[in-house]
């Protein structure tokens, strides 16, 4: 009998055995992927105010201070910034800590000096932020590893000497523990006291359940008791770190104090003081009790009491002591800390990896993901749309809260996406609009009908007559479409980019119906969008997009014919840091760059004189830009997508229900499409043609090629070998007919 | 030299455009009529598409004018002295030396870094153009060096590699015909700078 209990209970501990190794060993593989956004650049010319580098600084969570401390911290001086940067292990390489000196003003960096050398600094970069990891959504455990050998001395001993004294000394309980806590609870008649040892408390959390029976507690001591006859201190100690639960952010549960001082502070734990580092360890005893941001009275409470622990221990002096007891919390401003502050733009990056590792790989190998997410781009986007939804509810009076929208901003030669907004709650993780609201795009569609008529020098150009004038189009199988303009009137004949500037229906359909839906149609695919469908609708926009789509077909525009798919990613690394994939640049010309460049110069008379005219209100109007408004029937959807030399962006304002919102393009998307573009302080476009295009001067009384003594000429872009000859009268020339339109145009 | 430099300048126009335009498509018959006459729609006042100007000789290709400006003297011939930003030279040079080395992935990320910064740097799409050469990615590496011929305003010194390597992607294509048309396109340039 008895030998048969010592083999039922050698195999009951064999059992728990395994158990807890496996998952002893599992702590070190569920690290879910980091995502990182794309580091600041830093070099003398960056057109960066230094303003903007200090707001930089503050979003990283470097602490302004008067003299340089550690890592983390800098100087604000009337024109420089001394800065002690964050050691970091980039892909190409690591890049040590460093103190520099930045000098500047308003109009960007100027020089960048090493404080320690002296020497000149051509380019360096700042720590990425870290904005995300990717955990499973089941159990939604998230952490960020901290090793041992890293964590801070005061972090180590400090919750030693608050949460097990004889850590050291122990081989996993403590039997003095157990017996003052087994008195207590058969004097109290249930189980009330803790007492558990890290070990003890490291087991405790693995299997996550806070039922408190004797067996329970037994099967505890025993797990705790294996652990260490498996494992070392430091072993155990380093995945407690990890692994004790922190905290909670919605459906995610923050584990260890690596993720606990981002979601906290805002900072690596390296950088935490003795107060900061104090109320991590205070409330290890119980994260929902003691929650921070709920309940800071209390949590203040308890962290000068493990202050004070710490001061009779000897691990902070009495004047240490005094000082941080006078310290607040310290909790980071955003409520979120650094992490999950770009929900939306984490969804895009989890859907391209999601293409190409398993979901375990994501929410559990620690992949460290850099991505090409611009802070600052991002949050010029979200500002925008926070400050100018409700301006324009209120200015057109609707109803608060009836709008939504949308945003995406890229980098026009690179394909980078560098902000996306999916709504206007930017912190909700929900349903994403600018990936997956696809709704019509109304005259967003216009510069590729265009673009596919420049695309036959032989047949059209800029200055190409046009005739707005009624058309009805023989729909096989349903009943005969006669689209009309917005304004429901016709203009006469104009040329073609008048047209487009105006965002005319009709020479637009007639163009489009002259040139065939196929044409229309390939122009868009060059452009890097597949799913047009083969109607003469789309000539209006009858085609359903997302804001990224668009942005995908601007960009392709943008960058001069071009294209580069949109990425978010740049490298993938291993937690270790080892290099496991790139995402290079990846460019194909897809569409011709001469007609490319006459649709871009068409475009931007869009905003000189056409429907977007209004941009330059709050623009300055040296800074060229090309564009198009874009409007839905019945006011459905207001679009403005359009670009710089640097940017490409999409704004999109509508409603969820479908319901008319009385914007069109231009006095919805266009006024927050301004004011971001202002805000981001971009470059004009390049007004250098390419190779196979001409300019012409041309004389706008006559619309004939002009010379010096013609008043008033301007150059007019022509694909080479399609240029007109024939010489205006003022430059020698015979004119036959007045052209009264030439004049109203080129005013 | 300037004397010689004028003389480039204006031997090289012609050549420059020439193949440029050799591609475009042969012209057609200007007065397109637009449907007009579609169903229910009045003939009315059809106008023709093409040239700007009623009365012009439009859709035929005519010479080059003699009034572009003249290539200027002090072409860059190599992005050292080409005004680009010291970052982007010095991580110019990290990519040679990464290349140098073999470490191609290395070279991408350093110019991928330049053209961050100046992201219509034609010497930079260049380099990035030679690179995929290097690892066999023919039709990036062709898309790279016409980006930066289109970028590069026409310095010959510039797109006179920019063409061997475009020769140099399309036999890595398979494309025989198009190399040549790209070698010639080289050799030419070749001629004119180093006669």
């Amino acid at each position: 009998m008895a030998s048969f209990v010592l083999v039922w209970a050698a195999v009951q501990v064999a059992l728990l055995d395994r158990e807890i190794r496996n998952r002893f060993s599992s702590v070190r593989w569920t690290l879910p992927a980091q995502v990182f956004a794309a580091p600041t650049e830093l070099y003398p010319g960056l057109k960066l105010p230094l303003d903007g580098l200090r707001e930089e600084l503050l979003r990283l969570g470097y602490r302004p201070v008067a003299a340089l401390e550690g890592p983390g911290s800098f100087v604000a001086h009337a024109g420089s910034l001394d800065i002690s940067t964050r050691a970091f292990a980039f892909w190409d390489g690591p890049q040590s800590a460093t103190r520099m000196l930045v000098r500047g003003g308003k109009s960007g960096i100027e020089a960048i000096s090493d404080l320690n050398t002296g020497k000149e600094v051509d380019l360096t970069r700042l720590d990425p932020m870290l904005i995300g990891s990717i955990y499973p959504s089941r159990g939604g455990e998230d952490r960020v590893l901290i090793k041992l050998g890293e964590a801070p001395e005061l972090m180590v001993n400090g919750l030693l000497a608050v949460e097990d004294r004889s850590f050291y000394s122990h081989f996993g309980i403590s039997i003095r523990g157990i017996a003052r806590a087994l008195f207590e609870n058969l004097t109290s008649g249930h189980v009330r006291q803790g007492a558990s040892t890290v070990t003890q408390q490291l087991v405790k959390n693995f299997f996550l359940s806070s039922e408190r029976t004797f067996k329970r507690k037994f099967k505890e001591i025993i797990m705790a008791v294996l652990l260490e006859a498996h494992y070392s201190k430091d072993e155990i100690l380093e995945a407690y770190f990890n692994e004790i639960y922190m905290g909670q952010d919605g459906a995610r549960a923050v584990h260890g104090f690596g993720l606990a001082s981002s979601f906290y502070f805002n900072k690596p734990p390296q950088e935490l003081k003795a107060h900061e580092l104090a109320m991590l360890v205070g409330i290890v005893k119980g994260p929902s009790q003691f929650d921070p941001r709920r309940r800071p009275e209390k949590v203040r409470e308890r962290r000068d009491l493990v202050l004070r622990i710490w001061a009779d221990a000897g691990l902070i002096l009495p004047e240490e002591f005094e000082a941080a007891k006078a310290q607040p919390l310290g909790l980071s401003g955003t409520g979120r800390g650094g992490v999950e502050r770009y929900p939306a733009f984490v969804q895009l990056v989890t859907r391209q990896l999601k293409d190409q590792y398993p979901d375990e790989a994501l929410t559990s190998e620690g992949l460290r993901i850099f991505t090409t997410l611009s802070p600052r781009v991002q949050e010029t986007l979200e500002r925008r749309l926070a400050d100018d939804l409700p301006a324009l509810e209120k200015a057109r009076k609707l109803a608060a809260g009836s709008l939504e929208a949308a945003g995406v901003v890229t980098s026009a030669e690179g394909g980078e996406v560098q902000a996306i907004v999916g709504g206007r709650d930017t912190r909700f993780a929900g349903f994403n609009r600018a990936l997956d609201s696809k709704r019509q795009i109304g005259s967003l569609a216009k510069p590729f009908v265009y673009l596919a008529a420049l695309m036959e020098p032989g047949r059209y150009n800029v200055g190409s007559i046009l005739a707005d004038e009624p058309i009805t189009v023989k729909m096989p199988g349903s009943k005969n479409w006669s689209p009309s303009n917005y304004d429901k009137r016709l203009h006469g004949s104009m040329p073609l980019y008048v047209s487009l500037a105006q965002s005319y229906n009709l020479p637009t359909v007639r163009l489009g119906m002259d040139l065939g839906v196929k044409k229309v149609q390939q122009a868009i695919a060059g452009a890097g969008f597949y799913q047009t469908p083969e109607l003469p609708s789309i000539f209006l926009g009858a085609i359903d997009m997302a804001p990224l789509d668009v942005a995908q077909v601007y960009n392709t525009l943008a960058a001069s014919g071009y294209q580069t798919p949109l990425s978010s990613i740049r490298e993938v690394l291993t937690k270790e840091g080892k290099p496991l994939k790139r995402y290079p640049f990846k460019v194909k010309q897809t569409l011709p760059e001469g007609p490319v460049f006459l649709t871009t110069w068409a475009m931007r008379k869009v905003l000189e004189l056409g429907t977007a005219r209004a941009a330059y209100n709050t623009i300055p109007p040296s800074i060229r830009l090309a564009g198009k408004t874009g409007t839905t029937d019945d006011l459905r959807d207001s679009w403005f997508a359009g670009y710089s030399a640097d940017y490409v962006a999409v704004i999109w304002v509508g409603r969820d229900d479908y319901q008319s919102t009385g914007l069109t393009g231009a006095t919805g998307a266009l006024p927050i499409w301004a004011r971001l573009i202002r805000d981001l302080n971009v470059r004009g476009l390049d007004e250098t043609p390419p190779a196979e295009v001409e300019e012409v001067l041309i004389d706008p009384g006559s619309g004939r090629v002009a010379n010096e003594s013609c008043e008033g000429a301007s150059r007019v872009p022509y694909i080479a070998g399609y240029m007109p000859t024939a010489q205006a009268p003022c430059a020698g020339g015979l004119l036959e007919a007045p052209a009264q339109w030439l004049q109203e145009i080129f005013q | 030299m300037t004397r010689l430099v004028t003389a480039l300048a204006v031997s090289l126009l012609p050549l420059l455009f020439a193949a440029c335009v050799s591609t475009a498509p042969a012209p057609v018959t200007p007065g397109v009529v637009l449907p007009g006459q579609g169903p229910g729609g009045a003939p009315g006042d059809v106008r023709p598409g093409g040239p700007i100007m009623p009365g012009g000789t439009a859709g035929e290709p005519v010479p080059l004018p003699d009034t572009r400006p003249p290539l200027s003297p002090n072409l860059p011939k190599s992005i050292e002295a080409s005004g680009a930003a010291a970052p982007v030279i010095s991580l110019v040079k990290t990519a040679r030396a990464a290349l140098k080395n073999g470490r191609t992935d290395q070279a991408g990320a350093s110019l991928e870094r330049a053209l961050r910064i100046e992201p219509r740097n034609a010497w930079v799409w260049q380099a990035l153009s030679a690179l995929h050469i290097v690892t066999q990615q023919g039709e990036q590496a062709e898309s790279e060096a016409k980006k930066s011929i289109s970028l590069g305003k026409r310095n010959p010194y510039l797109d006179v590699e920019s063409w061997r390597l475009i020769a140099e992607a399309r036999k890595l294509r398979g494309d025989r015909a198009g190399a040549e048309d790209a070698r010639a396109k080289h050799e030419e340039l070749q001629r004119l700078i180093d006669p």
